[in-house]
This record gives structure tokens, sequence and C-alpha cells, in this order.
């Protein structure tokens, strides 16, 4: 289309142009909301959805570090040499507990400290093992954020600040690869975290089945089973039926039968029976035959086949939520029962673990009472956990040739980050909430061992980067959540088409 | 004298024993609606909810609230293990200030966890003491069968259960497809078909759809 001599349209192109942008407007949200049905043939062979289509689906873990993991007290630290004057005043480390990790741009941070703020627990904290051994897996990706309150900032993290219809990450990949899936996206978060996106359009199966409580939520995962004194399965389903039947034909069922909620109810049902039909109830089940307290074989339940070498790698779990979690995610990956997972530690104190605190109260916001030992002492939680949950993703096949962390990308989504000042040369103090920070994406999938952005050292402040190239780009400090919204989901592979997410190409391996 | 009174009371406690439970009065059993039923326009239906849920079931099944439904006979189903699942909310530990306001798809599964372990309290109570039955009471056995299907005893208890949950009069359609109930599970190979189909019922009404939405 070539444009006349005065540098307008004519009229026939013009009419053109706009039927093609009436189209693309038009065709674009039915594409979004409804890929697998109206993907074509053609658009395959073109290469739209190369990635998404290849028959197999991606995973999806969202590790909400709620209170603000600051990516400065860990992969991107700073050395008091570096910062010159301002070292003292700002959240600078002595040299040498900022340690290189060999053939990488990542840093870790060595942190001893005789308390835990007002908490009398020793902190002693070592992120050099963790990055030397997932460096290749790992990408940091600086960040400005929009919001320093908790809630916002936290549901921000997972919506790129609504960049896609206010569609949540987690949502985006369930709509994408959880066709057939069960229950393609469980939340077990807090706060922001756990709240579903505001695109209203999506299946119902795309938003977040809530878990509050993963030791015993498996539970809910049959009609009947472990009822002491229920009839058998076969009296169950002849009463479903009869039920089912009189239901519909009921003047109930016939005023209400179009409501939205019993639409949604009819599916419902009928999507129970499939997770009945999986025995998820067993699989699921991490917790132990242990009478008087948990007494499942008194009731013909079984812990899962699984449940033992997670008890051994997770032993904290009956007492650490975030323990119970991890071991609950693990197994919705590998019995193939979600696409989409987010777990992570919450505001209370967990009493547990080798110091007799496995959560301080507020996580990563403990930072107001004690910056660094809190940040340190979370980021050692954060990193141990994700270090056995990749190694179990590692150790399971996902078919012949991949295993299942081959698939799956690991998102450490955050608040905020924390304000850099603090009183000269102080090695205690408290820090508030600041929208500087930067990211951990951790997946085969992902442009390994890259910083994406960096830091000024004279102020510990992030700058950003361009998110097509990987370019560095001091001295911007500019919001860029769509930027990692749009980076995780490019790494996955995901079909981005009509989304008008920004090109993130450097985020992908 | 005191002899007397001790036959007295013997008496008076065999026939307790030995009268047959009355069973409950017959329904006024209402003609069911044919295809003119109009279709709500707003179709503005909620769940119960945890506590409303569970109170409701508790209220018509005659038990106490804590014994509606507990997982492994001690976790509370509604107010613990599956609050959120039946919609509640859990602000202390993941900080969840609001219920979602839909339901999830696990949620007609644990409606069948609390209406079945309802039933199955209230059919075992009811059986094993006949003379106090709350609902199931004067349906007469042969063993572990019920001795007359197509007695009128099963319509009355029909009748009672659909009062007590559903506050209304039971359709005809429902009697005849809980009789029928009645009859499938008498032929199927079930240890205690009378047992299972009080429990059945039971549990078809108070999970059925009219009986957990408002």
């Amino acid at each position: 289309m070539s444009l006349r001599s005065n540098g307008r349209l004519s009229r026939r192109q013009a009419l053109k142009a706009l039927s093609l942008a009436a189209a693309g407007t038009s065709l674009s949200p039915l594409l979004a909301g409804c890929r697998s049905a109206l993907v074509t043939e053609e658009d395959v062979e073109r290469g739209v959805r190369r990635d998404a289509l290849d028959g197999k689906p991606r995973f999806l873990i969202t590790i909400a570090a709620a209170g603000g993991a600051s990516i400065i007290d860990s992969f991107l630290a700073v050395r008091a040499s570096e910062a010159g004057q301002s070292a003292a005043r700002l959240n600078t480390f002595p040299d040498s507990a900022v340690q290189a990790v060999s053939g990488s741009p990542f840093r870790a941070v060595r942190y001893m400290g005789p308390r835990l703020g007002a908490i009398p627990i020793a902190v002693n904290t070592n992120q050099l093992a963790f990055a030397q051994k997932y460096r290749d897996d790992m990408l940091v990706a600086t960040s400005t954020g929009t919001s320093v309150n908790h809630v916002i900032a936290q549901k921000r993290a997972i919506t790129g600040n609504a960049a896609w219809k206010g569609r949540t990450l987690q949502e985006v990949v369930a709509l994408q690869w959880g066709q057939g899936f069960p229950l393609p996206n469980v939340n077990m978060a807090v706060g922001g975290y756990a709240e579903r996106g505001t695109d209203g359009s999506l299946p119902a199966s795309c938003y977040a089945e809530t878990v509050t409580g993963p030791s015993l939520w498996p539970l809910g995962l049959d009609g009947a089973k472990g009822i002491r004194g229920a009839p058998s399965r076969e009296v169950v389903e002849l009463a479903r039926r009869a039920r089912n039947e009189l239901d519909d034909g009921s003047v109930f069922g016939r005023t209400f039968g179009a409501s939205d909620a019993l639409t949604r109810w009819r599916t419902q049902r009928a999507d129970g029976a499939k997770l009945e039909v999986q025995d998820l109830i067993t699989k699921l089940n991490v917790i132990p035959d242990m009478p008087p307290q948990i007494p499942l074989s008194q009731y013909g339940l079984a812990s899962s086949p699984d449940g033992a070498r997670l008890r051994q790698v997770f032993p904290e779990f009956f007492t650490d939520p975030f323990e119970a979690q991890a071991a609950l995610a693990f197994l919705l990956l590998k019995h193939r029962v979600s696409v989409a997972v987010t777990i992570g530690p919450d505001f209370n104190v967990t009493v547990g673990g080798p110091t007799g605190i496995a959560n301080p109260p507020l996580a990563f916001d403990y930072s107001h009472n004690d910056h660094r030992g809190g940040q340190a002492y979370m980021w050692a939680r954060i990193l141990g956990i994700i270090d056995r949950l990749v190694t179990l993703l590692k150790a399971e096949p996902f078919d012949a040739t991949e295993s299942l962390w081959d698939r799956t990308m690991l998102y450490v989504a955050t608040d905020f980050g924390r304000t850099r000042n603090r009183p000269d040369n102080a090695m205690e103090f408290g820090s508030g909430h600041d929208l500087n920070n930067g990211f951990l994406l951790m997946s085969p999938m992902v442009k390994g061992n890259t910083v994406l952005g960096g830091v000024d050292a004279a102020t510990t402040m992030a700058y950003g980067f361009d998110a097509r190239t990987g370019q560095a780009q001091p001295g911007k400090f500019v919001s860029n959540e769509p930027d990692i919204y749009s980076g995780v989901l490019t790494a996955m592979g995901a079909d981005l088409s009509g989304s008008g997410l920004p090109d993130a190409s450097a985020f992908k391996g | 004298m005191f002899r007397n009174a001790l036959m007295t009371l013997s008496v008076v406690t065999a026939g307790c024993f030995c009268a047959p439970p009355a069973p409950p009065p017959p329904p006024q059993v209402m003609e069911s609606p044919d295809a003119g039923v109009g279709a709500s326009a707003r179709g503005n239906l909620r769940f119960k909810g945890p506590e409303r849920l569970v109170n409701d079931v508790a209220a018509a099944l005659e038990l106490r609230a804590d014994q509606v439904c507990t997982e492994l006979g001690q976790y509370q189903c509604a107010s613990l293990v599956h609050n959120v699942a039946l919609g509640g909310v859990d602000p202390y530990g993941p900080g969840l200030y609001e219920p979602s306001g839909i339901t999830a798809v696990t949620t007609p599964l644990v409606v069948d966890r609390v209406a079945l372990s309802a039933c199955t309290r209230r059919v075992d109570a009811d059986l094993a003491t006949p003379q106090s039955a709350v609902v199931f009471r004067g349906v007469p056995l042969n063993g572990k069968k019920l001795a007359n299907p197509d007695g009128s005893e099963l319509p009355a208890v029909i009748g009672e259960l659909t009062r007590r949950v559903l506050a209304r009069e039971p359709y005809d359609r429902e009697v005849s497809r809980y009789v029928q109930l009645a009859r499938e599970l008498d032929a199927s190979p079930e240890a205690e078909p009378a047992r299972a189909w009080m429990q059945a019922v039971c549990f078809a009404v108070v999970s059925s759809t009219e009986s957990v939405f408002y």
C-alpha cells in the first residue's frame, strides 16, 4: 500500500486499511479467548503457536515471595567498595559478604547475624551454592513497579499491572496449556497473589482453585471416599443419577437452570467426576497414616505412593505450610492435574525448622524491623524450597526425552523492593517499600545465566533494559511491569498474538 | 408395693420397645409441573456457603452443627478443611478476606461429602434407635432389606425428608424416582439395601441444587 504524493491514503486505500484494522480488532479477542478452537491448520503452518502447539503442556510455578524480596540483597548485591562515598548510607555489603559466582553475572550474599530483629535466633545464610548450582537456569530482570501497597503490588506482579486484559499469568498459562487438566490453575498463595484476574471472559476452569490448607485439601477431591459408614460407590452413583435427573426437571431447575450459577454448577459437577476417577484423594495426599491424629486407614484412605519421599524432602510439611504447598505443587504437576501452581510463605509466624522459627512474622516485610537479617533469612527460605522442588522436578520424567523441569517455568514474584538508605554503616536497620527491584525467573526455557538491566552501584538502584534486545539501559527507571509479564510468557513459548504485550524476546533461551 | 411398681415399669418399658414407630404423615404429593414453568429472567442464585449450608443441614436432620461433617472424625469440614471450597474466607492464614462469590471445581464434591456425612449419621442414628427415629421412622424392614418398597411408608419418608430439607411437599416425580431408587437397590448386590436407600435418598435431597442454592 503506497502513499499518495501528498502523503495521504487514497479513499480506497483508507477503506481497505480500516476494514483490515476492524477485522483485526474483532478477531483478536476471539483468538485470545478460544485459541485452541480457532487456530487453524494454516496458522500452525505459518508458525502461530509453534511452541504452544507442540502438543505438550508447559508448567508455571509462581513463588509468591510476600513482603518484598530485595534483589540487591541477593543476586544483584552491591559491594561497599563499589558505591564510593555513599556506601555507608546505602544498603551495601562488606566486600567479603558479596561473593562472585564463577562464570556468571550473578552475585551471592553471605550473611551472619546474632539475631533476627527481636527474635533471638542466629541468622547464618549463604546464597552461593544455590547460584552456582542453578546459574544456567537463572535469569534476573530488573524492575520498577507502580505500587508500594502490598496487596496491589502483589496482584500487579502477576498481571503485569493489567498488561493483558487483567489476566494473571497463571490464567494465561491455564488457558494455553490447561485443556484436559482437571484443575489447571491452583493457587495456595496469599493476598494479591491469590486474587483472580479481571478478565471475566475466560473459561471458568482458567480461574484458580484456591487452596488454603494443602495437607488436608486433597480430602475434598472425592465426594464419598473416606466417609465412615458411607454407602458403596455404586450406591452413591445411583443416588447422584437420581438427583441430577430430578434437579434438571424440578421447578427450581427449570426456573434457574439458565442462570450462571447453575450452568457453572453442572459443569463443575462433571469436572468433579474427573477428579474422582483419577483417585486424586490418594495420589495428592502427602500426609501419612498416623492414628490417632491421622487415622487414614480407619477411614479407607491411604497416603500417596510419593508420600514418604515427599515427607523426607519436606520434613516440616506438617507445621510449615510453605513446605506442604511445595509438596502438593510437585504432585499437581506430576499427576497432570495443573499447569499453573502458586505457592508462597504467608505473613504469619511459623514455628519449626532448625532454628525454631520457620517463617518470621510478615515474611520479607520483616525487613521493616531488621532488613538485612530478614532478607537473608527469607531468601534462604525461598531458595531452599526452590532447590528441593527443582530437584524433584528434574528427577521426574515428563516423557521419554524430557524431565518435568525441562517444561517448567519458576517465577519468583514479589511485591516490590526495599528502600536503600541506612544509618551510617549500620548492619541492623529497618527498610521501607520501594518501587525499584528485580525478579528472578528460573527455567531451562529462559536465557540462563543472564541479568537483564543492572544496578547503579553509586545509588544501588536497578536500572532498566530493552525487553526485545536485552540491552541494558542505564538511566532507565520507568515502570516495566508489562515487560516482566511478557517475559515470563515469552520464555514459556506462549502464544501472545492479539495480546498487545511488548516484545520480550530477551527473556527466551 | 415395690413389686407392683417394678411390674408396672417393666410393662411400660416393654410396651415402648414393642410398639412399631409411627411413620411420618403421608405427604401431600404435588403434581409435577409440565413444561410451562417460566425461567427466571434474572437468575440471581447464590450458593449457601459453609455456615448456612451446615446450619441448614443440621436443622433439617436434627444434628448438631459439629456432627454434620468431620474429616477423619476430627477436623470440621465446613469451618476448617473445606471452608474456602464452600465459599468461605480465611483472613488469618492466607489473607483471604472476601469470598470468591462463585463456586469452585471442588465445591460440588465437598457438598457431596457434607451431605453424605450428615445423612450417614442420621441414618445410623435412626436405625440404631427406631423408637426415636427422626426421619427414617416406620419403615418396615425384612432383615437388611426394605420389606415393601412399594408400600406407603417410603413416600411418607420422602415427604418428611423433603419438608425438612426443602420446606415443601414432594412432587410426584420425586416420589416415584426415589421409590424406583429403592427398587434398584433392592435388586442390586448391595449388602444392606435398606440402609443404602435411606442414605441415598437423603444424600440426593440434601445435595440437590434446590437445597444448596437460594
